[in-house]
């Protein structure tokens, strides 16, 4: 079924309102882009959805398949389908990047993988994404460049067969033919048509390959505005202004650090 | 005093109370297999020109052990100490490099949930002797454990170099925890170095492991195995890398 249905759902850190009453619903087949300034609340709602305990749910709801998400632990949520692409991959020193990965599919299933089936699907896999074959034996993220974490993300992402896939920015750092070979490797699983996907970029470039169903601007923690690829052109060419002038909107501003003065300077 | 003369791959069964002289010679891959042990006196003699990779596997409760290397003349020592039971005592480890350009290269895997006391003492008597040791411990709830780790290149042994790392992860708040890393150098022209730490798992690559659909538990043991990946590392290569790696494998 794969139904992922988030109501009036308001998010704070530390104290402070990120989402202030945001709606969506993300059905298996469908790809939503995510577009807005930073600072409104994109990365939010997905780290939300994934169970970041920095982020802390003040009200609304989220449910997967009729199933209360926020009832849920995180790795409740990865193994009932939610799967979260991060913008900033953790380095994990010491796990072992195969491990990790066999661990992680056994940990959502009863049986374990064969090791036969593990090594042949992780080799088509780590082809498709055109990785470096010793990836298998690297510890996770550790020392890998900006593209390659992106990557190992993505690979993550095919091994463990998720169900809902959020993608944070997954394109940053990504050349143009990293973003290539990113796209195909999406677009293969949108073609299954299983997975529904809520996607973060800023850039258009991503976006036209993998041709998002739907578009939706985020301001302020609210979607403000919700269409079709076109969406994704006009942002490129016009940016958001004209979204705040025609639905009154608000843009969030995010705060710079305060400069503050250390001491007095020994030279009069 | 059992005395051994080792020139090819073997293992040595270590039980209850012992004195071993063990020399070597030529290239040779051994494990030293601890089995219900009390005090154990073990004396190892490495013969110039030897190659010998070492693994000290406890598979035992209790340890009481004075241990002594000497590594002669071009030497290449490779010694790895797997403590992956709960084990209880103390080790009093002295490694003394006698020869020129000997070299010995040391990790040790250590889950900690008793008490622990560990001294290893590290001496450079030769000149252009190499010595790099690396402690990696995941210490859990209620345990207590202590690591004295000495690196000492005499005067006149120039050209020498005495390497130390140690990183404990602590488990849980109720333990306590002793690192003291000390480096000795009487002598000028020497390469020294030593790093240390003790911390507690970090928050954020436990989300990132649960976010993958692991629980709580299994992030935290996959974190604790990757203490032990330095002391297999050492060994690959050898014919003690793939028994050990099984055995490592079998405690997820």
């Amino acid at each position: 079924m794969s139904k992922l249905v988030i109501k009036d759902l308001h998010v704070s850190i530390d104290g402070k309102a990120i989402l202030k009453g945001l709606n969506l619903e993300v059905n298996k087949g469908e790809v939503h882009a995510l577009m807005g300034p930073n600072g409104n609340g994109k990365s939010t709602l997905l780290a939300a959805i994934m169970g970041n305990p920095r982020f802390e749910v003040t009200s609304g709801s989220i449910t997967l398949d009729g199933e209360d998400v926020l009832e849920m632990e995180v790795n409740e949520r990865s193994r009932a389908g939610l799967f979260l692409g991060m913008q900033y991959p953790l380095e994990v020193p010491g796990v072992v990047n195969a491990d990790f990965l066999k661990a992680a599919i056994n940990a959502r299933r009863e049986k374990a993988i064969p090791l036969f089936e593990f090594i042949k699907k992780m080799e088509k896999n780590v082809a498709t994404l055109h990785m470096k074959s010793d990836l298998a034996h690297r510890f996770l993220n550790d020392g890998f460049s900006g593209g390659e974490k992106k990557r190992n993300e993505i690979l993550q992402m095919l091994m463990l067969d998720p169900s809902i896939v959020m993608l944070d920015e997954i394109d940053s750092g990504l050349d143009v033919d990293a973003i290539k070979i990113v796209a195909n490797a999406v677009n293969e699983k949108i073609a299954e048509a299983s997975t529904g996907f809520i996607v973060v970029s800023h850039y258009e470039r991503f976006l036209q390959f993998i041709k998002p169903t739907h578009t939706h601007v985020v301001l302020d923690g609210k979607v403000v505005l919700s269409g079709g690829i076109e969406l994704v052109n006009k942002i490129d060419t016009e940016g958001y202004d004209w979204i705040v002038e025609a639905y009154g909107a608000t843009i969030a501003t995010v705060e710079k650090p305060k400069v503050t003065a250390l001491g007095s300077c020994g030279v009069k | 005093m059992n005395t051994i003369h080792i020139s090819k791959n073997q293992c040595v069964v270590v039980e209850g109370t012992q004195q071993l002289h063990i020399t070597v010679e030529g290239c040779v891959d051994l494990k030293l297999h601890y089995k219900n042990t009390q005090n154990i006196e073990l004396f190892i003699e490495v013969l110039p020109h030897a190659v010998l990779n070492v693994l000290h596997f406890y598979e035992t409760a209790l340890i009481n052990e004075i241990q002594q290397y000497n590594i002669g003349q071009s030497s290449e020592v490779k010694i790895a100490y797997a403590h992956l039971n709960d084990i209880e005592g103390t080790q009093n480890i002295d490694i003394k490099l006698v020869g020129e350009h000997s070299k010995v290269e040391i990790a040790s895997g250590i889950i900690a949930s008793n008490t622990l006391d560990i001294t290893m003492n590290v001496e450079h008597h030769a000149k252009h002797s190499y010595a790099n040791m690396e402690h990696y411990a995941v210490v859990s709830d209620n345990a207590k454990f202590k690591l004295y780790a000495v690196g000492k290149i005499c005067e006149k042994m120039s050209g020498s170099q005495a390497h130390q790392t140690t990183r404990v992860l602590t488990m849980a708040k109720n333990h306590h925890c002793e690192v003291t890393p000390v480096l000795i150098i009487d002598e000028n022209d020497v390469a020294a170095s030593h790093a240390n730490s003790i911390g507690q798992p970090d928050d954020l690559q436990l989300y990132y492991l649960q976010s993958r659909g692991l629980t709580i538990q299994q992030a935290l043991n996959l974190i604790a195995n990757g203490y032990l990946e330095p002391m297999l590392l050492l060994l690959e290569n050898t014919t003690l890398f793939e028994p050990l790696k099984l055995i490592i494998e079998q405690r997820n």
